[in-house]
C-alpha cells in the first residue's frame, strides 16, 4: 500500500512537468501553429530557471525568468513561422536543437551546483487528512497546485471568451475568421508566445522544483512526449490532466517493476516512458479520436492571399 | 506603423538564389560570433580558429572528412525521406541500432576472410538499420502516426538498447562500457589520409546511385510523386504504403551504414560516443540541400568543417562542447527565415 502511495504520489509530481507543457503546446497548436521546439524551450527554461533560483535564490524570479526565456522562444518561432512563413517542423527542429544547444552551453557554470531555496510542501487543510487521496493530491509544493487550475482556466479561456474564439477560429479557418474580423496573425503570435511561457514554466519546475539539480538534456525527450500527449488529449486542456497523470503514473509504475518482483534489466527500464508515449499513440489511433485537430494546424497563413 | 507586404517573384535566379543563402551563413555567423562572445572569447579569433583548425593543415583536413563520412550516409537517410515529404528524425537510432546489429556479429560470429567479413558487416549494418525504420515506418502506414514523434523517441530506446549490452554482455575486461576492439578482419582500410577511410567511397558511391534512383528510375518517380502530391501519386496508380515503406528500409540502411562506418572505420569498437548526433546533422545536411544527394556531400562537408571547428574551439578555447550545436541551429533558423527573400520581394510599407 505504501508503495502504491508513493508511485501515486511521484505520477502526479512528474505528470505536473508534462501538464504544464501540454497545456502550452495545445494553445500554439490550437491557433494553428505546430510547435516542435517544446524539448528545447523545456530546457531553456530548465537552466534559466535554475541559474536565476541560484543565484538570486528567489523562487518566484525563477519561475518569472523562465516563462520570460520560454515567451522568447516561442516568439522566434512564432517570427519564423508567421512573420517569414517558414515550415513550421524545420523551425520547431531547429528550436529544439538552438534550445539543447544553448541551454548546455551557458549550463556548463550550473552543473553540480544544488539550490538553497526550495518549493515547500503545503498541506492542503483538512483534505491532505483523507486517507491515500489526501497524501497523494493534497500534499504537493504550490507548482503542483497552480497545475491542477491551469488547465481549468485554459478550458474556460477556450470556450467561454471572445479571445479563445479567436484562437479556436484561427486554427480551423483562418481565412474566414480574418474577413470575420480576427486578427489571424496577432492571435497566432500570442497564441505561440504564451505557449512557450507555459512550456518554459514547466522546464523550470523540472530543474527548480522537481529534482532540483541542472544535468545538460535533462529532459530526456519530455518535450517530445508532450507533443504526443497533446494528441492524446484532443487538444482538449482538460483531457490533459488525463494524460500527463495517467502518464507519470504508468511510467513511475515501469520504473518501480522492481518492487513488485518483476525482474526486467533496469537500464531497459529507461526505455519506458518512449515505449508508453508510443503505446499511447497507437491507443489513439485504434479509438480514431482525433476530433479536435485543428485544420489549419502546421500551414502558413498568407494574409496577401486574402486579395 | 510599417507593415511587411510581400510580392511574388516571377523567377529566382541562381545566382540571387546563392546570394541569399551566403548572406544568411554570414548572418548566422554574426550571430554566433555573439554567443561566443558572450562566454569571453573574441570571436573573430574564434571563427579564424574553426576554419584554420578544420582546413589550415592537412591534418585539419583529414579530421574534417572523418566527419563527413557519417554526414553523408545521414544526409542521404534523412533526404531520400524527405524526397517523399516523410521525416525521418530517427537516423539517430537507426545509426545506433544497425552498428549494434553489425557489432553482434563480431563478438558472436566468425571471423571471416576480410573482404567477406566487410560485406557481411555492411550489410548487416543496413539491415539494422532498416528494421528500425521499420517500426515507425508500419506506424506511420497501418495506425497513421505521425513519423516525426515515432522515429524520434525510438532514438532513446535504440540508444538504450546499445546501453543495455554496452552495461552488460559486451563489456570491457575493465567494466567500461565498450565492446573489446575489433579483429583487424572487421575494420574498413583507410585510404592513406589521416584517419580517411573506404567508408568514404561507399558514401560517395551511394550518392551516385541515389542520384540515378531518383531521377532516373521509375521506382525514383514513384518517391518524388509521393512526396509531390498524395492524390496524384494515387491518381498516377502508384501504391503509396508500398512506396512510403520502401522508403523508410532505405532511409534506415543508410543511418546504419553511418553507424558500421563509424565502428568499423573509426572506433573499431562499439561505445556509447560513436555518433556526435550524427543522426540530426544530417537532418540539417538534408533539408539544407533540398534532400539532392549531390548538394548533400556540399553541405556535409560544410556542417563538418563547424563540427571539427567547434571541437577545437573547445579544446583551445574552452567554450563548451554545446557551441557547435548552437552554430547549427543558428545556420538552420538563418537560412530557413531566408527562404521568404527568394521567393518574395519584401517590401516596408506604411501601414493604416
Amino acid at each position: 500500500m505504501t508503495d502504491l502511495i508513493t508511485i501515486l504520489f511521484a505520477a502526479i509530481a512528474s505528470g505536473t512537468i508534462l501538464l504544464y507543457a501540454t497545456i502550452g503546446e495545445i494553445i500554439t497548436e490550437r491557433s494553428g501553429i505546430l510547435n516542435l521546439g517544446v524539448e528545447g524551450i523545456m530546457l531553456m527554461g530548465a537552466f534559466f530557471g535554475f541559474y536565476v533560483a541560484y543565484t538570486t535564490e528567489s523562487l518566484l524570479l525563477a519561475i518569472l525568468g523562465a516563462a520570460l526565456i520560454g515567451g522568447l522562444m516561442g516568439l522566434i518561432h512564432a517570427f519564423m513561422t508567421i512573420t517569414l512563413q517558414a515550415n513550421q517542423v524545420v523551425s520547431g527542429l531547429a528550436l529544439t536543437m538552438f534550445g539543447s544547444g544553448a541551454s548546455a552551453f551557458f549550463g556548463v557554470s550550473m552543473v553540480g551546483k544544488t539550490l538553497k531555496a526550495s518549493f515547500e510542501v503545503i498541506p492542503i487543510p483538512l483534505l491532505s487528512k483523507i486517507p491515500v487521496l489526501g497524501e497523494v493530491i493534497f500534499n504537493h509544493n504550490i507548482m503542483v497546485y497552480c497545475a491542477f487550475i491551469l488547465p481549468l482556466i485554459v478550458w474556460f479561456v477556450f470556450n467561454r471568451t471572445k479571445l479563445g474564439l479567436a484562437l479556436r477560429s484561427s486554427g480551423e479557418e483562418p481565412l474566414s475568421s480574418e474577413i470575420m474580423g480576427i486578427k489571424v496573425i496577432k492571435v497566432r503570435y500570442i497564441a505561440t508566445i504564451v505557449g512557450g511561457i507555459f512550456i518554459g514554466i514547466s522546464g523550470a519546475y523540472l530543474s527548480v522544483a522537481y529534482s532540483r539539480l541542472w544535468v545538460e538534456g535533462m529532459t530526456s525527450g519530455k518535450g517530445w512526449i508532450t507533443i504526443a500527449l497533446v494528441i492524446f488529449a484532443n487538444w482538449n486542456p482538460l483531457v490533459a490532466y488525463g494524460g500527463a497523470y495517467l502518464f507519470g503514473g504508468l511510467t513511475q509504475l515501469g520504473l518501480n517493476l522492481q518492487k513488485f518482483n518483476i525482474v526486467f534489466p533496469i537500464i531497459l527500464l529507461k526505455s519506458i516512458p518512449y515505449v508508453f508515449t508510443i503505446l499511447f499513440l497507437l491507443f489513439i489511433s485504434l479509438k480514431g479520436k482525433r476530433s479536435n485537430l485543428p485544420k489549419a494546424l502546421g500551414e502558413s497563413y498568407f494574409r496577401e492571399s486574402r486579395g | 506603423m510599417y507593415k511587411i507586404k510581400l510580392e511574388q517573384k516571377e523567377r529566382v535566379s541562381k545566382r540571387e538564389e546563392l546570394i541569399i543563402t551566403l548572406s544568411a551563413i554570414g548572418i548566422a555567423l554574426v550571430l554566433s560570433g555573439i554567443f561566443i562572445a558572450l562566454n569571453g572569447v573574441n570571436p573573430f579569433v574564434a571563427l579564424w580558429k574553426v576554419l584554420t583548425s578544420a582546413l589550415g593543415s592537412s591534418y585539419g583536413i583529414s579530421e574534417t572528412l572523418v566527419k563527413t563520412i557519417p554526414l553523408i550516409f545521414t544526409g542521404l537517410a534523412v533526404g531520400i525521406a524527405l524526397n517523399s515529404k516523410l521525416w525521418n528524425i530517427g537516423a539517430e537510432g537507426q545509426l545506433f541500432f544497425g552498428a549494434t546489429f553489425a557489432t553482434a556479429f563480431i563478438i558472436y560470429g566468425p571471423v571471416l576472410p576480410k573482404p567477406l567479413m566487410l560485406t557481411v558487416l555492411v550489410i548487416l549494418g543496413a539491415v539494422g538499420g532498416a528494421l528500425w525504420a521499420a517500426i515507425p515506418a508500419l506506424l506511420k502506414i497501418k495506425f497513421k502516426m505521425n513519423e516525426v514523434i515515432s522515429t524520434l523517441l525510438l532514438n532513446y530506446v535504440a540508444i538504450n538498447i546499445a546501453d543495455y549490452f554496452l552495461f552488460g554482455h559486451w563489456k570491457g575486461k575493465d567494466n567500461f562500457p565498450y565492446t573489446p576492439i575489433f579483429p583487424e578482419e572487421a575494420r574498413f582500410d583507410r585510404i592513406g589520409f589521416g584517419r580517411v577511410h573506404i567508408g568514404l567511397f561507399l558514401a560517395l558511391v551511394l550518392v551516385v546511385l541515389l542520384y540515378i534512383m531518383l531521377y532516373h528510375t521509375k521506382i525514383g518517380y514513384k518517391l518524388r510523386m509521393t512526396g509531390s502530391s498524395l492524390k496524384a501519386a494515387k491518381y498516377a496508380g502508384i501504391n503509396i504504403n508500398k512506396t512510403m515503406f520502401m522508403v523508410f528500409l532505405m532511409s534506415g540502411a543508410l543511418a546504419g551504414l553511418a553507424g558500421v562506418s563509424q565502428i568499423c572505420g573509426i572506433e573499431y569498437k562499439l561505445h556509447q560516443h560513436i555518433s556526435t548526433d550524427y543522426g540530426y546533422t544530417g537532418i540539417i545536411v538534408a533539408w539544407l540541400a533540398r534532400s539532392n544527394p549531390f548538394i548533400i556531400v556540399i553541405f556535409a562537408i560544410f556542417l563538418s568543417i563547424l563540427l571539427k571547428g567547434a571541437e577545437s574551439l573547445q579544446i583551445a578555447m574552452r567554450l563548451p562542447a554545446a557551441v557547435g550545436i548552437v552554430m547549427q541551429a543558428l545556420i538552420l533558423f538563418a537560412i530557413l527565415g531566408s527562404e521568404l527573400f527568394k521567393n518574395y520581394n519584401v517590401k516596408l510599407i506604411r501601414g493604416k
